[in-house]
């Protein structure tokens, strides 16, 4: 994922600079690699920041209409600490492992609460 | 509704760039011989095909990104971040007021007060006014502060409750600062869990009675509680 990300990073970085030297349509690759690179390489930037554990309740499992290699990803709602958000890009197999109602343990930065993952490592 | 007229209006922006782009920018005479630009100009009825082609992308795609911004915004803007690791604590339920959404819940803690605003998907099981819960807090601004219902939930689990302990006597001090009747007794506990452990006591007792705390003697107790949160009471015959 982080080579992914270091790569779209690059692209989104060219069509800045390409906007200002060659036109102003090239900030629409700009607007569509900028935000992929920062879906890619957010898990890793946040995952450093996160070093409490606690438990989260999954409140339902959905697909959230993405796939990789022909698998569908898929988000879910899960209420942690005092909260509920909702974990997208989840593999495939989570569907699996997991039901709503279970209780699952996730990781979160006790600075910033809302910045959080789930902790496959268990 | 809102879906579609959202996408209707994402669909009349683009086609009106597009539109812009094909027949009213100056293109040069290369472009123009590709013929396409000509052919959009010169099959007009196209151009309702590709309204319609932008809506249904619109509807599918773009409209459903743009209806979650609010949603996205609210929750941005219950973010907060504290100035430091924060203080863990017991915190005590004083008032609950529930509503469809979400549940008003006003929390002592530490010499504070606050009411948090807490979904009611986030609560797990049933909560009631005088129930502890954990709570985290900055200690440079008690207000920023979060719970945690799931670790209240998880000390629920590993309350204590031992009876078969004894509590060793080794030294009695007279705590008069505290109050007339007040002794701390340091003692060895004996049998369960706290097996060896020391720990001294708070204990008010008549002094008429402190002939009855000589050291090396053996107070049955029962310690209750949470495992970070437990009280221990000497079952004395007074």
């Amino acid at each position: 994922m982080k080579e992914y990300g270091i790569f779209t990073l690059g692209m989104g970085v060219l069509s800045i600079i390409m906007a200002f030297v060659h036109g102003p349509a090239w900030i629409i690759g700009a607007i569509v690699a900028l935000p992929m690179a920062w879906q890619f390489l957010s898990k890793d930037i946040y995952s450093s920041q996160c070093n409490e554990v606690t438990q989260g309740r999954v409140i339902n499992i959905q697909p959230s209409g993405v796939f990789i290699n022909r698998l569908p990803l898929y988000q879910a709602d899960i209420a942690y600490l005092d909260r509920v958000k909702t974990f997208e890009s989840l593999p495939t197999n989570f569907i699996h492992d997991v039901s709503p109602g279970d209780i699952i343990e996730i990781k979160y930065s006790a600075i910033k609460p809302h910045i959080s993952f789930i902790n496959f490592t268990n | 509704m809102k879906k579609i007229l959202i996408s209707l209006l994402v669909a009349i922006v683009l086609f009106t760039i597009v539109i812009y782009f094909l027949l009213f920018r100056m293109y040069p005479q290369s472009t123009i011989d590709l013929g396409f630009i000509h052919f959009i100009s010169s099959a007009p009825e196209g151009i309702i095909g590709g309204f319609l082609g932008m809506f249904v992308a619109s509807y599918f795609s773009f409209t459903p990104s743009i209806m979650d911004i609010p949603e996205k915004l609210n929750t941005i803007k219950g973010h907060f971040k504290l100035s430091t690791q924060p203080i863990k604590t017991q915190g005590r339920i004083i008032s609950k007021n529930v509503t469809a959404e979400c549940t008003e819940l006003s929390i002592h803690y530490d010499g504070n007060r606050k009411v948090f605003n807490v979904s009611n998907k986030a609560i797990h099981g049933s909560i009631k006014v005088g129930d502890d819960i954990t709570v985290y807090y900055d200690p440079n601004n008690t207000e920023l502060a979060y719970l945690d219902f799931y670790k209240s939930l998880n000390e629920d689990v590993q309350t204590i409750q031992d009876s078969d302990v004894l509590f060793k006597l080794i030294d009695i001090t007279p705590r008069f600062d505290m109050g007339n009747n007040i002794f701390e007794l340091l003692g060895e506990f004996h049998g369960g869990q706290y097996q060896g452990k020391k720990g001294s006591l708070i204990h008010e007792f008549p002094r008429e009675d402190i002939a009855q705390y000589t050291p090396g003697r053996l107070f049955p107790c029962v310690i209750s509680g949470t495992k970070d949160n437990y009280s221990i009471q000497l079952l004395t015959s007074s």
